[in-house]
């Protein structure tokens, strides 16, 4: 499969090898190319429509969302397959600055608060100190499919591509915290990164989680491996909190400090905002507010098409096979249905291997269209205890949990 | 009816350069990088109190923040403002927000009509099937 490519036609007149050695700072060790040219991006969702590829430290060509804070976004194509590779998966982040200078000989992990004895971890003490565990676990925002919310929402207008799913490897929090003891007050567990707020009336980037789940859920780790390596920068080295099954809001990057407090967390990125309104869904009427919210917390089942893309052309009478990824928060998928005739019908579509329940799940199904024109196809997934999606948005005033059924438009010619 | 498929117009153009570096040590002790500007095609629209809404804003972030919203109407762009003064601290005087608003609902105001870039409608509810 042709992945992005570096568009060569460099506008200045060095070689990008010469241009990283005549630095200085950094010897010429850089394998990676890491010179981008900016150009629009072919994505054939409407919304992404004129949006920049960039290259960005450790990362592929991404759809540039916003540059500062970033927020770059996977080109859909990415999700044709279970695991996304590191340099494409998406950035988010709240505040500015951001972390780009960390020195392991100097970063430390704290551990404070209700405990009895305070530490200080190193990434040895990380690696070595406590049994190393892992499992593979999307990453997705909140957010992500804001951009096809109608009526829209103001906030961060992705695609699909505010996701990912890579195998996270790291030492369990629960370890850390016991090792540390939990005072018997210890109602939540606070995560604060190394990014900072501009002027001090900007809340800082904290998250916070009940103490009982963090005992019980031996999911909850917090890693220093991505794929088998040190997370990228924009991906949270040299460690960030994987909360496998929930939003990516809880997954803090760069992580620096953990307190365990002995109440609710009121900061303003867990009190105000990532909220969702306290009904089934999660979901309002179109253009009302909600009168009660809960924080965002598991995520809902999702699927997408990566492939063949939106308005692609395809042959009468060949075969064709659509594909993509489906996944929930933690139950796992159990069946995904494709439709090519715009939801008259479905047929069973084939999963891929089971990497475990809070993973994608790969799909395909083959299709041989029988009529030329204009079709329309879809995919929806269904997890192991029934829950589905919809096939229109279900609209909340912060365009969460967005998980309507992808739809792609063919010709058939 | 279905709704007319779009035709999907991808434009490649050249802009400036970003330059994106990334240094890590030989034993992965250190990771360093160096982040591109902000993007310079992002630009705010030109208008009526296009300086003042740039001067108070791009302090904290860029303007792609803005640019990308959905066009709306004063009362939600005023939404959006008091938000950056109340929740954020964002240091812009009451005449200063007031250009502002007035700013970005002259030029980022409602859409009429879907543009091409809006999502088509979901399939005919006749088919919401199973």
């Amino acid at each position: 499969m042709n992945r992005a490519t570096l568009n060569s036609d460099s506008k200045i007149g060095v070689t990008r090898r010469q241009f990283i050695c005549a630095l200085g700072t950094f010897s010429c060790l850089l394998p990676d190319t890491v010179f981008a040219s900016s150009k629009a991006s072919n994505e054939t969702d409407p919304i992404l429509a004129g949006r920049p590829l960039v290259r960005y430290p450790e990362k592929t060509d991404l759809i540039l969302l916003t540059s500062r804070p970033p927020q770059l976004e996977t080109p859909k194509r990415y999700f044709d397959r279970a695991i996304t590779p590191n340099e494409a998966f998406f950035v988010r982040y709240h505040i500015f600055p951001i972390p780009t200078n960390v020195d392991l000989a100097t970063w430390r992990l704290k551990i404070g608060g209700l405990i009895e004895r305070p530490m200080e971890l190193s990434m040895d003490d990380l690696k070595q100190k406590f049994n190393r565990t892992s499992m593979v676990a999307v990453n997705q925002c909140s957010g992500n499919g804001r951009g096809h919310l109608t009526p829209r929402v103001f906030g961060g207008q992705w695609g699909d591509g505010a996701m990912g799913n890579a195998e996270w490897a790291g030492a369990r929090l629960r370890d850390i915290l016991n090792q540390a003891g939990v005072k018997p007050a210890g109602a939540q567990v606070t995560f604060k990164g190394l990014d900072k707020p501009s002027a001090p009336t900007v809340p800082e980037f904290v998250k916070s989680l009940s103490i009982g789940r963090v005992l019980e859920d031996p999911n909850v780790i917090v890693a220093y491996e991505m794929n088998g390596q040190p997370l990228p920068m924009l991906n949270g080295f040299p460690a960030r909190l994987v909360v496998p099954g929930w939003y990516s809001t809880y997954w803090v990057k760069n992580l620096s400090e953990i307190a365990v407090i002995d109440k609710q967390f009121d900061g303003f990125f867990v009190k105000t905002a990532y909220r969702i309104p306290d009904t089934p869904c999660g979901c309002i009427e179109p253009g009302t507010q909600a009168t009660r919210t809960v924080p965002v917390n598991r995520m809902v089942v999702k699927s997408v098409m990566a492939t063949p893309a939106n308005g692609a052309q395809v042959s009468l009478g060949h075969s064709v096979t659509l594909n993509g990824v489906a996944f929930d928060g933690g139950y796992g998928i159990t069946e995904v249905l494709a439709s090519t005739d715009g939801a008259r019908t479905w047929q069973s579509a084939r999963l891929g291997q089971d990497l475990g329940p809070y993973s994608f799940r790969e799909w395909s199904y083959a299709w041989k269209p029988a009529r030329a024109g204009e079709s329309r196809a879809m995919v929806r997934a269904i997890n192991r205890v029934g829950e589905s999606q919809p096939l229109e948005p279900l609209w909340n005033p912060s365009g969460y949990l967005l998980n309507a059924v992808d739809t792609v438009d063919l010709h058939v010619v | 009816m279905k709704p007319p498929l779009r035709p999907i117009i991808s434009g490649a153009f050249i802009a400036t350069i970003i330059c994106a570096l990334a240094g890590l040590d030989a034993r992965g002790q250190q990771k360093s990088i160096t982040l591109p500007d902000d993007n310079s095609m992002a630009q705010l629209k030109a208008g009526r109190n296009v300086e003042v809404t740039r001067n108070n804003c791009v302090s904290c972030h860029s303007t792609d923040y803005i640019v990308r919203q959905p066009g709306s109407d004063a009362k939600k762009w005023e939404g959006e403002v008091i938000k950056m003064i109340n929740v954020y601290g964002a240091p812009i005087s009451e005449a200063d927000a007031k250009a502002i608003i007035d700013y970005l609902a002259t030029s980022y105001g409602p859409e009429p009509n879907p543009a091409p870039g809006v999502v088509p409608a979901r399939p005919d509810k006749k088919n919401k099937k199973p």
